[in-house]
């Protein structure tokens, strides 16, 4: 009997393929957005900019949504008046990979959408079939403001060309305003510094007035390197909480997200993960680098002298909040809004414990000086402020796309739209501080983003500094005038790629794709066995780096090659 | 055999005709069958068409039906990539010293179990038992945090009170593939047991009491007596377990692991999960699923006919 | 014969079950204690086995952050009803299967074993349901896991092991198949549908990722989809511009994901010590028969 089911067993599983196969064609069909789409056509046919005289169905969902937004909110309803549409809300998670993933490889695809979990590049979605170009003369016509964003934001238009054309484009880029900033500071426990009577690196001044901020300073000078050693080790070993136990530690970083903990830290080494760099004039991977391995050997070194909390390797950036919350951790790396206490920090490290404590104190400074004078950390975006994807359906009509790009253009660069964020200033938010010059603010009555209300549902992120600026406390916009976002600090601080394939000429981003599983397991690996010192440095190097490079490393570098400079792209005017 | 014999008295032909004869006068059962076959159909033969996937380069837009093969390209790939070929060494590695460990006792505990002749502390144990396999590995994964915390954890207190040095066990790579197997025990023990106390529970009292006639003590009872009985239930939940070898547990894993542990205790699914999942690479996580599945029917099957040769037990 | 005073082996078998459940409940008592504690008591160092002060914020904030009666009562639905149709399709597939005179029965076990080892995948099985227009209705929980085929062989092994006298002789009375399970083969096998019952509701109790896939309406989501949203996704450092912060500073993380736990564990806790009254009896019924 046995015999008889081995050899049946290929037989019907053939069959049962089979069968379901025909099933199933049909749903397959249905699966696959079959509309076709007009190429190449003229904006002249199409409704002028304003007249909505037909009433179109649209399937939107913005681009930080939760798929919480409740149908007939109060954005929506105002929205499908002022535009003549009915809008079909779409309840996707688009920070859930698992969700975005079934949407995008069913085919099954809202109008307009930038999701969050995504890693597919525009030109991806466009070579299978998912998402339609989008004209330049539609552009010109129907979005006015956010051309003009794009002819001041140069090579804005070129970066996002469909191959092969000179007018049809991927996607509707955002203008980041929000992080042109240094996006992490170091900070340093005030209150145990002057107990171990070592000197703030110059003049430093409270971040504010009230809730704690009165507690926090800044000063725009930085200690080096080897100033920060000396203090992390006092930190660690001179019982800076003077509790008579050996209980603290100066480092506390996290199993993940080292572009956060390490930031400045890198910087000091000249050196930002995930950027390429050139050098002995060659161009290299930030994580192949003698600069990466300096940095690497320096935590080693930090590690062997008992410096670094050692639970780091089994907590995420999470629990490092929780874990810096018990007050046994020296230095901390924070971001301006985190010492600023904007809203959406709240419970985040360090100023979580500045809340609870009234009697810490916290000093930040500018990023760690290396020994050659080296300064600074890895920039938001590599090339010039635009960034994300806002997509166009594939099945998305003409007379359909000129109606979105009007909304787009609305949401996203009018100042009238606010309220499509915010509310009625007054009814639904207040100002946080002085008026147009602080943060709004949602009353606690309302949602804050989606629900019944559909704040923040339907936009873009794309800030121009106006709309930075109401995401913004006041005083975290004192800290970025005063030094973080301030254009000289910025051309000194921020570390660009090498080169960067703006204009998609390469197959980086394909090949990126297609090797970082197998990379980022090398690296992280690698890295962390070398700063717990399960592994000498020096010894391992070589062998690492061929592996890095033999598992997809070489491929990619060789692409990137052929991607212009960044030092040239930022000169295109 | 060179004769022609009848059609109708070829052995094979007349025992098809008796087949019918018996079918059509069992016909209420192949009918209680239909629903849930027809269930079993839509919701799971239906969607196989997606195992195509596994030989596909898979584009969204295409759907799985239009986009192009590539034939055996992602198995190929499988074997001359060092860290799926690791993976799959850590996975075989984990599961076989589960199957050394956490398989059996959930039979000790049913046996253990089956002695206490106090009905409370029986089922207050037993509650007990069950407990941890009622959460998901994220949340155990977190309580197990904090009782190995290097710091804070009970375990590592002990340490210290004996005058050792507190040991990261979560990022320590001779502790860990040990933390998962006992962690494992921890979850599985007691939900395990119930499909053994469930057999020990239909054991026909007679032979205790024939036993008891005979003079035969506790131990020699359990040992005579529940043990063998409860050999066929062993045997057939062995061998589905050994269908799930390739799956040393994802979610365990996953939700305990990190980059210093990659090398003992990176397996298939994390590796897949990080490169597929992450990455959007579905025709190539299909590809492995695939692979795991074949893997996973040939043991069965194997493991299936050797013991079935041996003894009368068997899964079918 | 047995009722001598405890032997060695008894002593040595409550002693180690005594070890191995304070082992099991340790974690469990920390997770209380870690749900109820002030954010500094909590993660200090040593052995806590009693908080200082209860306080129990963390379960304030969690019950603000989501509507958790609705996630109960999907959960109790699907549970249910999801337990009762696996129970059913067990035993309709089991008994048939589990008779060895039954004209084709190999073919028909190929059938469900098949559907064991391999499946299509998430896309397919995405696509059926939103055809079958199951997209957001409960049904889309219980149906695609309506038929366990490895319950079925646990079952069919199990009945294939009962005495057949009493089936038989009713055969010889008339009775038709359908009588026969429900009347002698239900009754007989109360242990091993007990089993198999538990191992669906917690199957069912547990399962989120189907959830995750095929709701979207929050009014229709599980509880272990909210019990996620606040292990794993609170971790999203990304949500920066749309809220999900914590609002109360004086609270850990770690406080809250605690509170979520016994949140979602608490009533099975609660409940447990009922229901294994009945399920042990179910057992030992079972045994007195059998």
């Amino acid at each position: 009997m046995n015999k008889r089911i081995k050899v049946l067993l290929p037989v019907l599983l053939v069959g049962a393929l089979s069968l379901s196969m025909v099933g199933c064609s049909s749903d397959n069909a249905a699966g696959n957005g079959s509309a076709s789409t007009t190429d190449g056509n003229k904006a002249s046919g199409l409704p002028a900019p304003g007249d909505f005289t037909n009433n179109l169905e649209l399937k939107l969902s913005g681009s930080f949504t939760r798929g919480k937004i409740e149908d007939g909110n109060w954005v929506q309803k105002k929205l499908e008046d002022k535009f003549n549409i009915k809008i079909d809300n779409v309840k996707v998670d688009t920070f859930n990979k698992d969700q975005v993933q079934l949407m995008i490889a069913s085919g099954d695809l809202p109008d307009t959408f930038a999701f969050t979990a995504a890693s597919m590049t525009a030109q991806d979605y466009l070579d299978n079939g998912l998402t339609r170009t989008i004209p330049k003369d539609m552009i010109q016509k129907y979005a006015p403001r956010y051309t003009k964003m794009l002819d001041e934001n140069p090579p804005g238009w070129e970066e996002n060309l469909a191959p092969g054309t000179k007018d049809q484009y991927l996607q509707l880029l955002g203008y980041q305003g929000h992080t042109k900033s240094l996006i992490w500071a170091p900070t340093f426990r005030l209150d145990w510094l002057e107990k171990l009577g070592i000197k703030p690196p110059g003049d430093i001044k409270p971040v504010g007035t009230s809730g704690g901020k009165e507690r926090i300073f800044f000063t725009e000078k930085a200690y080096t390197l080897e100033e920060t050693e000396n203090i992390l080790k006092a930190f660690t070993l001179d019982d800076p909480d003077g509790n008579g136990k050996n209980d603290t530690y100066g480092l506390l970083p996290f199993n993940n997200n080292l572009s956060n903990w390490a930031s400045t830290l890198m910087g000091a080494f000249g050196v930002a993960s995930g950027y390429n760099l050139e050098e002995n004039g060659k161009l290299t991977a930030a994580e192949i680098s003698d600069k990466y391995k300096q940095f690497l050997k320096l935590m080693a070194k930090w590690n062997k002298e008992g410096l670094i909390d050692p639970e780091w390797t089994t907590i995420d950036v999470n629990k490092s909040w929780d874990k810096y919350l018990l007050g046994q951790t020296g230095y901390y790396p924070a971001q301006p809004a985190y010492v600023g206490m904007d809203d959406w920090t709240k419970g985040r490290a360090p100023q979580n414990l500045v809340v609870k404590d009234p009697n810490v104190k916290l000093l930040v400074t500018a990023p760690e000086i290396g020994a050659d004078g080296q300064q600074g950390e890895g920039s938001f975006t590599p090339v010039n402020m635009l960034g994300d994807a806002f997509y166009i359906s594939k099945k998305v009509t003409d007379e359909q796309l000129a109606r979105i790009l009007q909304i787009f253009d609305y949401i996203n660069f009018d100042d009238d739209a606010i309220w499509t964020l915010y509310g009625d200033i007054g009814t639904h938010s207040n100002w946080e501080g002085t008026p147009e010059q602080s943060a709004l603010k949602i009353k606690p009555e309302y949602p804050e983003t989606e629900g019944n209300m559909g704040f923040y549902a339907y936009n873009f992120r794309t800030y121009d500094s106006k709309r930075a600026s109401l995401l913004t406390s006041e005083d975290t916009m004192k800290l970025k005038n005063d030094f973080f976002g301030r254009q000289d600090v910025l051309d000194k601080m921020q570390i660009k790629p090498f080169k960067y394939d703006l204009m998609n000429q390469t197959k980086s981003s394909e090949l990126n794709k297609k090797y970082s599983g197998q990379l980022d397991t090398i690296v992280s690996e690698f890295r962390m066995k070398a700063i717990t010192g399960q592994i000498d440095i020096d010894k391992e190097w070589d062998k690492y780096v061929q592996s890095y490079l033999n598992n997809g490393g070489k491929e990619i570098l060789a692409e990137l090659d052929k991607a212009p400079k960044v030092s040239d792209l930022l000169n295109i005017k | 055999m060179s004769t022609v014999t009848p059609l109708a008295e070829r052995p094979s032909v007349r025992k098809t005709n008796e087949n019918w004869v018996r079918a059509k006068r069992m016909k209420a059962l192949y009918l209680m069958m239909l629903v849930p076959m027809i269930l079993l159909f839509t919701f799971h033969y239906v969607p196989m068409y997606g195992i195509m996937v596994a030989f596909k380069k898979f584009s969204p837009g295409l759907g799985i039906w239009n986009s192009p093969w590539n034939h055996f390209e992602h198995f190929k790939g499988l074997f001359h990539d060092f860290l799926f070929t690791r993976a799959l060494r850590n996975t075989l590695i984990i599961s076989i010293l589960k199957l050394a460990i956490s398989f059996p006792a959930p039979i000790v505990l049913a046996v253990l179990l089956n002695e206490i002749k106090n009905g409370m502390f029986k089922r207050v144990t037993q509650s007990i038992s069950y407990l941890p396999h009622f959460m998901s590995w994220v949340i155990l994964a977190s309580m197990v945090g904090e009782v190995l915390s290097p710091q804070r954890g009970v375990v590592n207190y002990v340490i210290q009170l004996f005058g050792g040095q507190p040991i990261n066990f979560l990022s320590d790579t001779h502790f860990f593939i040990p933390v998962l197997v006992l962690t494992d025990v921890w979850k599985e023990i007691g939900w395990g047991a119930i499909i053994y106390l469930a057999a020990i529970s239909s054991i026909n009292t007679d032979m205790y009491e024939a036993a008891d006639v005979d003079g035969a003590t506790r131990f020699k009872k359990m040992i005579h007596i529940t043990v063998p009985s409860l050999v066929p239930m062993i045997v057939i939940m062995f061998i589905l377990s050994l269908g799930n070898i390739l799956n040393a547990g994802f979610d365990q894993i996953l939700n305990l692991y990190n980059p210093m542990v990659y090398g003992v205790a990176d397996i298939i699914d994390t590796y897949v999960y990080r490169r597929g999942i992450e990455q959007f690479q579905l025709d190539y996580a299909t590809a492995v699923g695939l692979f795991k599945n074949v893997v996973g029917v040939a043991l069965i099957l194997s493991a299936n006919a050797i013991i079935r040769r041996r003894s009368e037990h068997g899964i079918w | 014969m047995n009722k001598q005073r405890f032997s060695l082996f008894d002593v040595l078998n409550v002693f180690l079950l005594s070890v191995l459940s304070i082992a099991i409940l340790y974690p469990f008592w920390q997770t209380v204690i870690l749900s109820f504690s002030d954010p500094s008591s909590a993660s200090s160092l040593g052995v806590h086995l009693w908080p200082e002060k209860w306080i129990p914020d963390a379960y304030r904030f969690v019950f603000s952050y989501q509507d958790i009666a609705a996630a109960y009562f999907n959960t109790i639905l699907r549970t249910v009803i999801g337990t009762v149709i696996i129970v059913c399709t067990t035993l309709l597939v089991a008994y048939p299967l589990s008779k060895k005179d039954l004209p084709y029965r190999n073919y028909f076990t190929i059938f469900f074993l098949i559907a064991m080892f391999f499946s299509g995948g998430m896309i397919p099985e995405y696509l059926l349901i939103k055809n079958l227009g199951l997209l957001d209705n409960r049904l889309a929980l219980i149906l695609p896991g309506a038929v366990n085929v490895f319950s079925i062989i646990i079952m069919r092994n199990y009945l294939m092991t009962i005495e057949k006298g009493l089936e038989e002789s009713a055969l010889m009375d008339g009775a038709g198949y359908f009588t026969i399970l429900t009347k002698i083969i239900v009754p007989l096998s109360k242990p091993v549908i007990a089993t198999v019952a538990l191992w669906a509701a917690v199957g069912h109790w547990n399962a989120w990722f189907d959830a995750m896939i095929y709701i979207r309406d929050p009014s229709k989501t599980v509880l272990q989809m909210v019990v996620r949203q606040m292990m794993v996704d609170m971790d999203l450092s990304q949500t920066q511009f749309g809220g999900g912060g914590m609002t109360n500073a004086n609270l850990l993380l770690s406080n809250v994901r605690a509170a979520t736990v016994m949140i979602s564990i608490g009533p099975i806790i609660l409940i447990y010590p009922f229901a294994q009254k009945y399920f042990i009896k179910g057992i030992m019924i079972g045994s007195l028969k059998g």
